[in-house]
């Protein structure tokens, strides 16, 4: 399955997954084939070329909708989960499904993208409530099942960028639901690595990004349940999102093309699909298996480093992701090592989630990810060069 | 890989672990500056006298090369007039831009004469004289 993926012909050990993934030829392929046979604008046009766009960013939209088990016009394409949530958020609060005095529930898990755009209403007499998460950072979900007294929203990580918790959906969904709140789960790291079905979840919203998926950058998704289409206001407005317009007023097309005003990112729609294809071939359980046993090896390899702190569940919880320090030597300057002796690609720094960090009691980790085209052997060399690092560094 | 092997070179590890440079400057002049992508963090204390930095030190955490740097900083810049801390700090933003620059006034910095080459780490080197430049910024416009 390598050979699928040309970006690991450079022989780089690639642990930094939950930034962004590789590309298979597929995703690759289909993207240029777009470009090259297939390019014209969608919707407007009425010759062939126009029509056979539209044929194949539509159909884009139902490979990637039926990925997540929603209706196509339940999806909106965006330009990733960071433009979803923004977008979600505006248009709670212009269609009043948001109100003053309404109360929004957030972990002290979330990624930036998360919580800033909630932060923005505050301003409009909306409050936010936080569940803490423990000294090893992670999210007990009784927690936030207490914490629900009184919330009319809740918007929550399904798997953290940086300790790789998956959270228990089912269980906080199933007690949101009986207390009427609606919810919205930040999808960026679960959509890639664990199979989610939104009809059975019965969540109200999801975003998520494809090239955290083995898709192309520049687009990503919003699922937003049919119940709340007609009422959603479009956050941008403009040409290919009308019905009729004139010089005061205007309709709006039916959704989803109500909330895509503008060209979109028609052959980046197409990539994502391809996305999906290949992770569909590839089998999601499969994915999951292989995330899961790669992150447990993690662990298990590194807990014999005893200069190495981690952080996170450390159990069957995490997935994908593992958070790490070497006593004694600043992140930046692990990831320097590993890159330019071993070659393997780590992150460091606070993962766009700074008051996690906070909460933690540092200033940054070192964070390897994992996804379905890593090895042990990876993991290996991940701990062959933390040991040169402790004895060089630390 | 012989930029590596420069960044951490025992000279640069010894200045980046030398805890003993550490310390405040009562009725010093401080400043202080973080890199928020890492969290590394320099405050910075000068004491002048006539012109001249009489003592100078630093408090602060983060990677082997933003303490290197700052530790080798503190050092250099001791005992020197204001002008020839100017000039130092001038040669030190050459060689991080991979320009010409004088050698011989910069001492034990000369280890990371590789930094330009090295983008990602460039920000951690700078810390310390970021703060530096702030602190000379507003000696002078004090002065105006
Ligand atoms: C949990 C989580 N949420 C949101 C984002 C933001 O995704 P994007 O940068 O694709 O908008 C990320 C990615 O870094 C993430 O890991």
């Amino acid at each position: 399955m390598k050979e699928d993926f040309p970006f690991l012909e450079r022989g780089v050990v690639y642990l930094d997954n939950a930034a962004t993934t590789q590309k298979p030829n597929r995703v690759i392929e289909a993207i240029s084939n777009f470009y090259r046979y297939h390019n014209a604008n969608i919707h407007r046009g009425i010759h062939t070329l126009s029509i056979e766009a539209t044929d194949m960013y539509e159909r884009s939209r139902e490979r990637v909708a039926s990925f997540i088990g929603a209706k196509p016009k339940e999806l909106i394409f965006t330009y990733g989960t960071t433009s979803s949530i923004n977008f979600l958020a505006v248009s709670l609060l212009r269609s009043g499904i948001l109100k003053e005095g309404d109360v929004i529930l957030l972990s002290s898990l979330e990624h930036h993208s998360n919580l800033l755009p909630w932060q923005n209403l505050k301003k409009f007499g909306i409050s936010l409530k936080f569940v803490d998460v423990d000294e090893k950072g992670v999210l007990n979900e009784e927690d936030v099942i207490r914490s629900m007294e009184g919330v009319r929203f809740l918007s929550l990580t399904g798997l953290s960028n940086v300790t790789g918790q998956r959270v228990d959906l089912e269980r906080v969904t199933d007690a949101a639901k009986k207390r009427g709140i609606l919810v919205h789960i930040d999808g960026a790291q679960t959509v890639p690595h664990v199979k989610l079905d939104v009809s059975k979840l019965g969540i109200d919203f999801l975003s998520f990004s494809a090239h955290k998926m083995l898709g192309p950058t520049g687009i990503g998704g919003l699922y937003i349940n049919e119940k709340y289409l007609e009422a959603f206001s479009p956050f941008l407005v403009g040409g290919g999102m009308i019905s009729r317009v004139t010089l005061e007023d205007s309709t709006y097309a039916d959704p989803p093309e109500k909330f895509e005003a503008g060209t979109p990112n028609i052959a980046g729609a197409v990539g994502f699909a391809a996305a999906v294809d290949y992770l569909n071939s590839f089998g999601m359980e499969r994915v999951e298996k292989t995330d899961r046993d790669l992150t447990r090896y993690a662990i298990e390899s590194l807990k014999k480093l005893d200069f190495v702190k981690l952080y996170g569940p450390g159990d069957e919880r995490q997935v994908s992701i593992v958070s790490f320090n070497v006593d004694g030597a600043h992140p930046h300057d692990v990831a320097t090592v590993l890159d330019e002796e071993y070659k393997v690609a780590i992150r460091t720094g606070h993962h766009c989630a700074q008051p996690l960090m906070r909460r933690l009691g540092v200033s940054a980790t070192c964070r390897a990810s994992f996804y379905l085209y890593n090895t042990w052997e990876d993991v290996d060399k991940l701990v062959e060069g933390l040991k040169r690092v402790k004895k060089w560094i630390g | 890989m012989d930029w590596m092997k420069e960044l951490y070179s025992d000279l640069v590890m010894r200045y980046a672990k030398d805890s003993s440079v550490q310390r405040t400057i009562d009725g010093a002049i401080s400043a202080e500056d973080r890199n928020e992508s890492c969290g590394d963090e320099v405050q910075l204390f000068l004491k002048l006298k006539d012109g001249v930095v009489e003592d100078a030190s630093f408090v602060g955490k983060g990677c082997v090369v933003s303490m290197a740097s700052a530790s080798m900083m503190v050092k250099i810049i001791k005992g020197k007039s204001i002008n020839e801390v100017e000039n130092i700090l001038g040669n030190v933003e050459k060689m991080m831009k991979g320009e010409d620059y004088d050698e011989d006034i910069l001492g034990d910095l000369v280890a990371f004469s590789g930094i330009s080459g090295i983008p990602a780490r460039s920000k951690c080197f700078y810390l310390a004289w970021s703060v530096l430049k702030n602190v000379l910024q507003s000696l002078r416009e004090g002065s105006k």
